[in-house]
């Protein structure tokens, strides 16, 4: 049950990423998200905004919402801070993208394909759903 | 973000303070480039400042230390910590890279 919902609608555009991580901030201090997990739901919020900036279509639906809340589910797990993130572009599960290619030297190394992987490995959960035509993909840590 | 360039008769040292996200990464990027293509070689990039950093600042190293290679350049990487460390384990800098504590043993190495 989310006990403190709020949410942000804003064009999916590279210049809207810090009003982005301002919403994000204020939400998480609203929430009272301790200080250690500050950086995480930044980097979770910057990677997968600049995702659908970068990949999602363009011609489509530009809005993105960004939803932050507070969840106490009542059992062992306890509190969660989660995020969600919604945009109107074509399907696209960031959990099936593959791993990215670690352990090769500085030559041979791939400059990109970590964003994803850190969210990804940094949230203790994850999960995407497709549904009326929009992507929902939303990360949760424990509090 | 703000970096402070010092030229020592070792090498030079970028102290990188602030954000490393996908706005200032390039600046980043700029200026360790700048150093690599003067001719430098060996550069040690102090992290002791830097708060946080997401895949852009981590593409931004990758780029630099590619044209280090190139360029016959050692890169050296210092004062990892916190949030910054974190990304650089599940990224396999550690492995990839050479990271010491500090500036004073980056530059002995």
């Amino acid at each position: 049950m989310a006990q403190t919902d709020s949410s942000l609608s804003i064009a999916a555009d590279f210049g809207n990423l810090s009003a982005v991580k301002d919403f994000v901030r204020r939400q998480a201090k609203m929430l009272r998200v301790p200080e250690r997990l500050s950086g995480k739901l930044e980097l979770v919020v910057e990677e997968l905004f600049l995702n659908i900036v970068n990949y999602a279509h363009p011609k489509l639906k530009e809005e993105v919402d960004i939803r932050c809340s507070r969840h106490s589910n009542g059992d062992t797990q306890g509190e969660m801070i989660c995020i969600a993130i919604q945009d109107w572009g074509p399907p696209f599960n960031p959990l099936e993208k593959d791993n990215p290619a670690l352990e090769q030297n500085v030559e041979e190394r791939p400059i990109g394909g970590l964003g994803v992987y850190l969210v990804t490995q940094m949230a203790d959960y994850c999960t995407y759903a497709r549904q009326n035509e929009n992507n929902c993909f939303t990360v949760c840590f424990h509090l | 973000m703000d970096i402070v360039c010092d030229k020592r008769a070792g090498g030079t040292l970028l102290q990188v303070n602030g954000r490393m996200d996908a706005v200032y990464a390039p600046a980043f990027e700029k200026e360790c480039l700048l150093v690599i293509d003067g001719g430098e070689i060996k550069v040690v990039v102090d992290l002791t400042g830097l708060e946080y950093i997401s895949s852009a600042g981590l593409r931004s190293i990758l780029v630099s230390a590619k044209k280090a290679k190139v360029k016959g350049c050692s890169i050296q990487f210092c004062g990892v910590s916190g949030m910054v460390e974190e990304v650089f384990k599940i990224s396999g800098l550690f492995t990839l890279f050479s990271i010491v504590p500090t500036v004073e043993e980056a530059f002995a190495a």
